[in-house]
């Protein structure tokens, strides 16, 4: 009954492209997110030698910079949009990948990526889903809500697989990290094309103020 | 913070809208100590935890599982991709499981 319930939602998603545009670019982008948050410890201890005690503090600290970080991204919103403020999110995570990639090599650097980490990491999840909750008709938020997070564990495996395929052929976690910036750079070009007040409009909704 | 936790099932979608606060409180709390243990657990501990084990029982760098060559670095994250692969069929199923069983 649950897997019905799903396709048939599924079937109706395309009666909404802007939703569907915008469920692929966040797919795309939050895979990598996932991915980053899940491989980071990893990548502290093993690339750069960091200690189980230092990484515990950095994600300590990663949870109260969150916080801060969720209270500038509200005001972004508010200001530029929320389209516009997941996309300087997706901007400032591109930035922390490629830094990650050449410019990582100290525990203190890991503790500044932390900070940055932190700091969008409330902002692209949090805006992300409250962006969606206005591209989805009245009524149904429960069943769009089901797709958001089924579609979320459907090709977040894929995140992980790339960064464990391009290891295993270079053996070279730096390439394996940096392999990542593709699903964030098309999650960013594919949230650029998505009409935010078109796919308000098409789910019958009226757009508040931060939907820019 | 990776909310794997936070599947919505039949059950959610067709309950009647206010839950009693019973029913909400033990949510919050069930929220507050699972959240402990995927930010304790699945972020800082697993991944260096499970590289070291594969480091260990690795010859030139690779491990042999079921016949594959797999590095040591890349066990970790294949996985994690396998795990949550399963997830999409499994959470489902053990939804409807719950629904039906009361649970």
């Amino acid at each position: 009954m649950a897997h019905s319930l799903i396709i048939h939602t599924f079937k109706h998603l395309p009666n909404y492209p802007q939703t569907l545009l915008f469920l692929i670019a966040y797919l795309l982008y939050n895979d990598a997110i996932q991915t980053v948050i899940v491989i980071a410890a990893q990548f502290g201890s093993q690339e750069l030698g960091l200690s189980i005690g230092i990484l515990t503090g950095v994600i300590l600290m990663v949870q109260f910079v969150a916080f801060v970080g969720a209270l500038i991204f509200n005001f972004l919103a508010k200001k530029f949009g929320n389209k516009h403020a997941i996309m300087i999110s997706l901007a400032i995570w591109i930035g922390a990948v490629l830094y990650a990639y050449g410019l990582l090599y100290t525990a203190s650097g890991f503790i500044f990526l932390g900070v940055i980490m932190g700091l969008v990491l409330g902002g692209s999840q949090a805006l992300s889903r409250s962006l969606f909750s206005l591209m989805i008709p009245r009524g149904k938020e429960s069943e769009y809500f089901s797709i958001y997070e089924i579609s979320e564990r459907g090709t977040s495996w894929l995140g992980p697989l790339l960064f464990g395929l391009v290891f295993q052929f270079t053996g070279n976690y730096r390439l394996a990290l940096l392999s990542l910036i593709t699903f964030f750079v098309i999650g960013l070009i594919l949230l650029l094309k998505v009409d935010t007040k078109r796919a308000i409009h098409e789910a019958g909704n009226i757009a508040p103020l931060t939907a820019k | 913070m990776l909310e794997r936790h936070k599947f919505v099932t039949l059950k959610a979608i067709n309950q009647p809208y206010p839950m009693k606060l019973s029913e909400r409180v033990s949510w919050y709390f069930y929220d507050w100590a699972n959240s402990a243990f995927s930010t304790t657990v699945a972020t800082v501990f697993l991944g260096p935890y499970i590289t070291e084990l594969a480091k260990q029982h690795a010859v030139d760098g690779l491990i042999n599982i079921f016949g594959f060559k797999i590095a040591t670095g890349s066990f970790f994250p294949y996985v994690i991709s396998l795990s949550v692969f399963l997830q999409v069929f499994l959470l489902p199923i053990i939804g409807a499981l719950a629904d039906y069983s009361h649970l």
